[in-house]
Order: C-alpha cells, then structure tokens, then sequence
C-alpha cells in the first residue's frame, strides 16, 4: 500500500469516468455515470414547467429547483424509504445536491418555472455527492436549459495524513477529514463545499487546491465527452445497452494512449473495490495526471475555438 | 417537424390513425412487430444477482437480495417477493397523479410475483442440512427479495419489469457458505440448493403486450400507443426450461386491463391476440432469456451483453 492505493492510483489520480446522454426515453435532459465501475447513476432532466406557487423557496418569482435522489439499492434502507419523502440519505443528499448545481443554472432567464431533477444512483463507491453533481451537470448540459457553466466536483479525503482525491468507500471510511466541493472552471468560482474533520494541523487551503484540480482535470474530462457528442458521436443510445458497459472509453483519448497499456498499469493486488469485474468490456482506463494534463494542454490551445464550439452545441 | 410535434400533441388520435391508415407506426415499426430487447447481466456488483433489460425506450433494472427465513409448518418451500420502484417517473407520468401510479406499479409488481412463483422452483430453495433427513415443518429457506426499478419508461412496463426479474434471477448465485451472508450459523456448509449454486427455473417466462385501438391491433405498444389504446391483453409465454428452444411455448397466463376505458373483447379477440403476439417477437425475448439461462448453468460467471 505504501505510496499506492489498494486499487493501484496514485494519491492524486481519480477513477476513471464515463459519460453519456439520452439515457432516459422523454426527458428533457439525461445522463449516465459511471465512475471506476462501481459506481452508477442515472440522471433525469424535466422541465422548465410552471412552478408550483406555494412551492418551496424563496419569492415565487424566482426559479424552483426540485432535487429529488433516489438509493433504491441501498441496503436496509429499503424499510425506510416507504414513506414518500424517502431517507434521510436521499433528503439531505437532494438538498445538497440542489444547493451545488443551482449556481451554474442561469436563473434569470428561467423566472417563475420550475426545473426537476431526478437522481437514480444504482451503486456508489464513494462519495454520493461528487458522483451526483458531475450526472446532473451533464444532464442539464444535454438539455437546453441556459448554464452559465459546467459544475465539476471532486471529494478528497486525508488518510494517516496524506491527502487522497476521489476517494472509495474503503478509504472513506478510513478518513480523519473530508472535503466536497463544487466548482465552476470557467469562472474560477468555488460554489459548494462541505468539509468535516480536524483541520488544526492541516492546511484547509492546501486541500482545497487539491481539490479545484481535481475538478479541473474532471471539467476536461465532461468537455472532451460533450463535444464528442456533438460531433457526431452522439448516438443517442437507442436499441443497445452499451451505456451500461461503456467503463473505459474515458480518459484514453490523449496522444498515445494504448488501452492495454493502461491496463497493464494497474495492479489489481488485492483488489479492493474497484477491480474490473468484466475484463473484457473494453479495458480499465486509468485517469493518469500525466495524461490529462497533456489533454488539459490541448484544451487549453484551443480554448478559444472549444468555447465557441460548445456554446453552439449546448444552444443546438 | 415541429408542425408534426405539435399535430401529434394537439390531436393524438388523428395522428396515430393517419399512421395505421398506412399499416405503420410513429416508430417506423409495422403493426405486428414488438421492439428488440436487450439484456445486459450483472451490472450491479454488489447483489448477487442484477440484470438491465432495456425493450425500445423501457428500461429496467433488476436485483436480486438473499434472505434466509424459518419454515414454520405452514411454509415448506422458499419465499419470493417483488417490488417496483417507478422512482424518477412517479411524478411525470399518468399526468403526475401519484395514487394512481402506485396503483399501477403495485398491480405490475403482484402480477410479476405470481408469474415468478409459478416459473421456479420454490421448493428448491429449502436448504437441505448434511446428513439429517429434510423434516417437514424445520430448518431454513431461501427467501429472494426481488426489487426493479424503472430507468425510463415508453410503454409495456409490465413485460420489461418481468423481463429484468428473470433476467436477474438467473445471473442470480447462491453462496457457497452461509458465512459470506453474515448469518449466525456460520461455518455450516452446503447452505445452499442442490445444482451449481444457480436458480432453478420450471419455466422461463416472457410477456408480450397487444394494443387494442380501433379494430387494430398493436404489438408491443409505445407509452404513446398505450395512452390511446382502448385495452390492452397482456400474453405471457413460457418455455420450459428443461428444453430450452425445443417445444412451442405456451400460455402461462393472460391479463386484459382497459384503464377505465370501455372495451369489448370477446373470445375471438383474444384468439387474435394470441395468435398476433405469439410470433417472432416472443420467440426472441424468450430465446434471450432462455440462453442466458443456459449460459449460466454452463459456463458458471454470466458476463457481457446478449442482444436478441
């Protein structure tokens, strides 16, 4: 374990992630999620619809966002949730969830409506939240509600003192302290954050850099995966389920990245959670800094072009 | 295109009559053709069986718990229980009326219980001690705590919600010590049925809907061709799993609901139903799920997709 992780990252490196749209038949926007496989989610998009006027909220003029998430896979919560307003769990992570993305929604131009959000998370690894922000903004990306830019988020945990991003369940459980946040790259805008344990000897500013690089490199990551959309590859998945085993195509696109070679630097020793469960579903990609920064790099170049692109995609 | 979007919300009727006049669907589908499933197993890593069954837009996904509960002397086999979780499609669909979709989804969830109960083996569920003879009235069972939810939803909820739940239920393993389930009889061995560890299935089952609308009708209706429709007869087949591909499936059991609506369906109908949905359709839901079957008592580890 020593410098390593038990799935074979690096303490900076997150799992890798997968995206795609059009997941929910009718909905305004949706997306699928899937981080290091074993964590997935699908998120639904409805709306703008008339608010309802003795919603909750502030004045009845401003827009309503209405979170709703679903765990319906979690165990022994089942019981529970037969109430309407479901678990503890689910409330206060819609609340959160609601608080994070609302940010980037360009409200005023969606005065009196009313836009629902539905999170399904199938199965998580990890932190709930991180996971949900990304679906959800990706969602909202796919529909044609106005943002003023993607929400990336990232969760790091401090473990026998050395800082850790993306952590999973394992490691989660392990932490002294714990940071969520959500940011806006564009604006360089930290909307969200959530933090919990003993910061005395620790630098909060240090966790917090850490943790706006993360969302950096995951901005890259939901950007490279929008603009692939748009280009073509967005075939809406109709008659196939390859959303539901898409697990490597992700991070893989940067100059001279092999598949197999990445498979090959991953370890799986010991296996803690995240070993691949199907091999052959198109090999573990691996999010190696190296590599996303060259991938950053490019993006970076072409700034300028990709900003225009995406708008034009995002008004398509 | 709008212009049709608009024709299509403002005059329903119309707008799916002009199609039928013309022996088509909205979908490009022709009348008598069901949508093509897909099966993905195992998706959820943590049950120890799940499966995704996705037929056109419907999608749904399916897991399977374990439970070990005490025969008493009126239980003598295993237990199965389901539920359906409409989850992010409660509020949005049937017009947002909430009691009426748990109406729904509570009627769907009992009807793929029944189904379910008939097509395994419950009694295989029983486990049988080592060296003691299996006394009536004692020991434990299996009890399987199914639980769908539907991802999305364009009509036939109740054939994709069934599809799922066989689906599931034949990735599904038992373990091989009763440790793994954290249970106070650790150690025992053999905590599990006779066979490989896998379900045993008497039938294996598959749903087709018809449509009634005006005269016609509709195989595998869309949640659009739904709403219209004046009934819907819902057939589901079964194959026995002995001789999987071998015979002629037959009728395991047949439901007409018509949603409020009048609707006279007389004996000759439903003999046009069955012969309209018996076809190809059926065949081929039934083969996906029937070769994942096989393919999991053979092979042990059911991996990958399988496309009808």
């Amino acid at each position: 374990m020593e410098g390593g992780r038990g799935d074979g990252r690096g303490p900076l490196e997150c799992r890798a992630t997968f995206l795609r749209t059009g997941v929910v038949g009718g909905a305004t926007g949706s997306a699928y999620l899937e981080v290091g496989r074993s964590t997935r989610m699908v998120v639904s998009v409805w709306g703008p619809r008339q608010r309802d006027r003795d919603g909750e909220g502030s004045s009845p003029h401003e827009m309503q966002l209405d979170c709703h998430v679903h765990l319906p896979f979690a165990r022994g919560e089942a019981e529970e949730a037969a109430g309407s307003r479901g678990t503890e769990r689910e409330r206060t992570l819609a609340r959160q969830l609601e608080q994070g993305i609302l940010p980037s929604i360009q409200q005023d131009r969606l005065k009196k409506c009313c836009v629902e959000v539905q999170c399904t998370i199938l199965e998580s690894n990890g932190s709930d939240f991180t996971p949900a922000i990304l679906c959800t903004s990706f969602a909202l990306a796919s529909s044609n509600i106005p943002l003023y830019d993607l929400m990336t988020s990232c969760t790091l945990v401090v473990v026998e003192g050395r800082i850790l991003l993306d952590p999973t369940a394992a490691e989660l459980a392990r932490s002294e302290d714990e940071v969520s946040l959500a940011y806006m790259p564009s604006r360089d805008q930290v909307t969200f954050v959530q933090a919990c344990g003993d910061w005395s000897e620790r630098s909060f500013k240090e966790c917090m850099d850490n943790c706006v690089d993360g969302c950096k490199k995951m901005r890259a990551v939901m950007r490279s995966f929008l603009v692939e959309l748009g280009e073509g590859g967005g075939r809406p998945a109709s008659h196939s389920l390859d959303y539901f085993q898409g697990g490597g195509e992700v991070c893989d696109q940067g100059p001279g990245a092999g598949e197999d070679d990445a498979g090959e630097k991953a370890p799986m020793s010991g296996g803690d959670d995240d070993e691949p469960r199907r091999e052959g579903g198109g090999g573990a990609a691996r999010f190696e800094e190296s590599r996303v920064s060259e991938k950053l790099g490019n993006l970076v170049v072409a700034d300028q072009d990709l900003d225009a692109e995406l708008d034009t995609l995002l008004d398509v | 295109m709008q212009e049709a979007e608009a024709f299509k919300r403002l005059y329903p009727e119309e707008y799916l009559d002009r199609f039928l006049v013309k022996d088509i669907r909205p979908d490009g589908r022709g009348l008598r053709s069901t949508r093509e499933i897909s099966v993905h197993a195992s998706p959820l890593s943590s049950a120890p069986g799940s499966a995704v069954v996705r037929m056109g837009n419907t999608t749904v996904i399916t897991s399977v718990e374990l439970g070990l509960f005490d025969l008493g002397e009126e239980s003598v086999a295993g237990r199965l229980e389901h539920e359906l979780d409409v989850g992010p499609l409660g509020t949005t669909h049937n017009n947002g009326s909430i009691a009426r979709n748990r109406q729904q989804t509570s009627a769907v969830s009992g009807r793929v219980r029944q189904i379910l109960c008939r097509s395994i083996d419950l009694g295989s569920l029983k486990l049988s001690e080592p060296g003691e003879e299996a006394s009536p009235g004692g020991g434990k069972a299996w009890a399987l705590h199914v639980k769908s939810v539907c991802l999305s939803l364009d009509g036939c909820l109740f054939d994709a919600t069934l599809a799922s739940a066989v689906a599931a239920l034949a990735t599904l393993r038992f373990p091989r010590r009763l440790e793994q389930l954290g249970e106070d009889a650790a150690g025992e061995d053999g905590g599990r049925p006779e066979g490989d560890g896998a379900l045993r299935f008497l039938w294996v089952p598959a749903c087709t809907a018809v449509a009634l609308h005006k005269g016609r009708l509709l195989v595998d209706p869309t949640d659009f061709e739904e709403s219209l429709a004046s009934a819907v007869v819902a057939v589901v087949w079964g194959r026995r799993a002995d001789s999987p591909g071998g015979e002629e499936p037959e009728v395991l059991a047949l439901e007409l609901g018509s949603e409020g609506q009048r609707a006279s369906v007389d004996a000759q109908l439903v003999r046009r139903c069955l012969g309209v949905c018996g076809g190809r359709g059926t065949s081929q839901r039934l083969a996906a799920l029937a070769s994942l079957l096989v393919e999991d008592i053979d092979g042990g580890e059911a991996d990958g997709m399988m496309e009808a």
